[in-house]
């Protein structure tokens, strides 16, 4: 019915060079035994090129599923990131969104820093 | 260097000639004329002998250079200053301190010292002085490297100004200085974050800050400008870049030329401060609510189910119960005083506990505004009673509406408030929705107070960063003395000689006063500052020999004196050399009537021309008569 983030969305290798798979990582627990909730990845920032790739194609946001229970646990979400960072270096925020079984959104956040 | 700089705000005007003895006003010994007035001046020589030698490198005699020795810690000179002639400062070079540069303010009216160790001078409008000369022209002090000594060969300065003096020097900024900007650093370095909203920093925002550490590092180190830093203190471009660009490590000349990427560190400083903006503010994007909202909501759940009249009853009944039963008030006190508690709040009591705060907790500290991770934390533990208190009061509807209830009173509920009751607690119900909101506010808020301290121990360490930076960083510091003032008043001075009067072909011995028109330096020879106010001066003098032409009887045939046996010179004169004048002007004496039917005397002029000596009348005061006649060592 609601969740709480106990571990704030990390993200590795950081710094990295694309296209790589990244590794999403936080931890989260629910006030109730098992709750669906749908976690969405966005990539801020209108200036650059930096994509998710999904399969379907290179996008800005992609949407997990996961089942959080009432005890803390560890979520992982393994996503293709491409493109050319904007400069030698450019740092993305990946914005993290968890919508629990009653439509509350929850944010997190991580930084990713993107060498050429 | 830090402890003197208060000293270095002293401001104060100071004559030139201080201590001034007052004007010795006196008249001519030998007329009684009233109108000498002299200032005290010590001659060349005096000065030299009578007060200890300021630079002993420095320290030569009658060179032409009035030696003064500054101390840049107090800001002053050892006297006060000269004019008209090139002064030569000597002082001490502060420690490490590798070369020195003076320039000066001058002003006419006293000056505002606003920033002694930058020389920021302003007039009393508030115009910032220019510095003399300009920066690139300064002033470069000789440097004698063995005893730390230094001095500087200023040009004459002109009378009737003040002058404030600064002395710039290289010198690397020190652990004193940068433990003084440390503070400051972070200050700026958190202030100047908080303006960015998101987890980059770009260009501008980085140049503003770098601009801002820039000045507090100056500041702190009493420093005017850089010369020679690391590009986060160079300004421009360059700091920004130092700030904004990920993947750009400076060296740290201080830690043996180890490297630090300083956006890193800003990112780690930015990143936690996203999170909690994300909570606070909600991410519209992902349509994530605000804090304030989710607070609203949880409010209003809480005034439902405190308002629910099913739920008035009951807690009336029980109260009623408890007050006679004592099998009532042991039931309750167990497990459910906190949840009947909850469900008794006033509106302002119910209002703080959606706001994450205590019931009875009037502090107003919001964790919404407070950068204390403290406030968070303790509104994420109110939230964690909140709804442990609400799912007290769910489990306890339950048992009393249970099928074995533990008291009678439930049963003798109308089955219609009972009904409600039960809708209450129901899952998903009323009670379990606010308890569900409770959990989540109680996450996000102790999120809050994670993303500040996350935040703060990120600021620290950029600010280590940036403090071990300016290790070493070279500038120009800067001291500056107090305001002196030069002598404003006029100079008068006295002479002797020969008056001619052509138109009665007369001679006559004559003392006179000479009233210039700016002051004058006496110790100065006209060699050294000359121009036409230095030589001309105006003059007012009594003849010594009588003009009359007295008969055999003593009495006058043509003319007479003015005043018994003398009469009045009026004119002015230029100097010659140092003691010789020429002067030219109009005797005032009396002159029989041409009309031979009147008898009595008026008064006439008949020019004159003069050739004179200055007189050193102080030293006659002192010497004797005699004296009167002696040239002036000076001018």
């Amino acid at each position: 019915m609601a969740i709480q983030i106990t571990r704030e969305l990390r993200v590795s290798p950081n710094p990295t060079t694309l296209p790589r798979q990244l590794r999403l990582t936080y931890e989260m627990v629910s006030d109730k035994q098992s709750e669906a909730v749908e976690v969405t990845y966005r990539i801020d920032g209108a200036a650059t090129a930096l994509r998710f790739d999904d399969g379907d194609g290179q996008v800005t946001e992609v949407t997990r599923t996961e089942k959080a229970t009432d005890q803390a646990q560890e979520f992982e979400d393994r996503i293709s990131m491409v493109g050319a960072p904007n400069g030698a270096f450019e740092n993305v925020e990946i914005v993290q969104s968890v919508v629990d079984s009653t439509g509350e959104a929850i944010p997190g956040l991580a930084v990713l820093t993107v060498r050429r | 260097m830090g402890g003197r700089r208060s000293q270095l705000l002293v401001s104060a005007g100071l004559r030139t000639r201080e201590p001034r003895p007052s004007p010795v006003r006196t008249a001519a010994a030998a007329c009684g004329l009233a109108l000498i007035a002299i200032w005290s001046v010590p001659a060349a020589g005096e000065g030299a002998s009578g007060e200890p030698v300021p630079c002993a490198s420095t320290a030569t005699s009658n060179d032409g250079f009035y030696d003064v020795t500054v101390d840049l810690d107090a800001g002053a000179f050892d006297k006060v200053l000269d004019f008209d002639r090139p002064i030569r400062i000597c002082g001490a070079l502060p420690s490490e301190a590798e070369r020195i540069e003076v320039q000066y303010a001058v002003t006419r009216k006293s000056p505002v010292i606003a920033d002694a160790s930058r020389c920021v001078v302003r007039q009393q409008s508030g115009e910032v002085v220019p510095l003399l000369p300009a920066p690139d022209q300064a002033i470069q002090a000789l440097v004698n490297a063995k005893g730390g000594e230094f001095f500087a060969l200023v040009p004459a300065l002109d009378p009737n100004r003040f002058y404030v003096f600064c002395f710039a020097y290289e010198q690397p900024v020190g652990a004193e200085e940068a433990e003084r900007f440390a503070p400051a650093a972070r200050s700026v370095l958190d202030a100047g974050l908080a303006e960015v909203k998101s987890a980059n920093i770009n260009a501008p925002q980085a140049q503003r800050i770098a601009d801002r550490l820039l000045d507090r590092l100056l500041a702190a180190a009493g420093a005017s400008r850089v010369i020679e830093a690391p590009p986060l203190f160079l300004g421009g471009a360059a700091a920004a870049t130092a700030l904004s660009e990920p993947g750009a490590p400076v060296a740290v000349p201080s830690a043996g030329g180890a490297t630090v990427d300083l956006n890193t560190l800003v990112v780690a400083v930015l990143a936690p401060q996203r999170r909690r903006d994300l909570i606070v503010h909600g991410d519209p994007l992902a349509q994530t609510e605000t804090f304030a909202s989710r607070q609203l909501r949880f409010n209003n759940q809480l005034d439902a189910i405190r308002g629910d009249p099913a739920l008035g009853e009951l807690v009336a009944a029980l109260d009623a119960a408890a007050a006679t039963d004592p099998n009532v008030r042991g039931f309750l006190s167990l497990a459910f005083d906190r949840a009947l508690a909850l469900a008794r709040l006033g509106d302002e009591a119910a209002g703080r506990v959606a706001l994450g705060q205590a019931s009875g907790d009037d502090s107003g500290d919001s964790l919404l505004t407070s950068l204390d991770p403290q406030v968070a934390d303790l509104a994420a533990a109110n939230y964690k009673q909140t709804r442990a208190d609400l799912g007290a009061l769910r489990g306890l509807l339950e048992r009393l509406l249970g099928a074995d209830p533990p008291l009678p009173l439930a049963a003798s509920l109308a089955e219609e408030t009972r009904s409600k009751l039960a809708a209450l607690a129901a899952a998903g119900g009323p009670i379990e929705t606010a308890a569900s909101a409770a959990f989540t506010l109680e996450g996000l808020a102790g999120r809050i107070g994670t993303a500040l301290r996350d935040r703060a121990g990120a600021l620290d360490r950029l600010q280590e960063a940036i403090t071990l930076l300016s290790r070493g960083v070279k500038v120009a510091a800067g001291s500056s003395t107090i305001a002196y003032a030069t002598l404003s008043a006029v100079y008068v001075s006295a002479d002797a000689g020969l008056a001619y009067i052509p138109e009665i072909d007369e001679a006559a011995k004559y003392i006179g006063t000479n009233i210039y028109l700016r002051p004058i330096n006496k110790d100065v020879p006209l060699s050294q500052a000359d121009s036409f106010l230095h030589r001309f001066a105006l003059t007012v003098g009594l003849t010594m020999d009588s003009i009359a032409d007295d008969d055999a009887a003593g009495n006058p045939r043509t003319r007479d004196d003015l005043f018994g046996s003398q009469s009045l010179l009026l004119g002015a004169g230029l100097r010659f050399n140092r003691v010789i004048r020429f002067g030219a002007g109009a005797l005032v004496f009396k002159e029989q009537d041409p009309n031979p039917l009147r008898s009595d005397l008026s008064v006439t002029v008949s020019p004159y021309v003069t050739f004179s000596f200055d007189l050193n009348v102080a030293s006659a005061f002192k010497g004797g008569f005699g004296d009167l006649f002696k040239p002036g060592s000076g001018g």
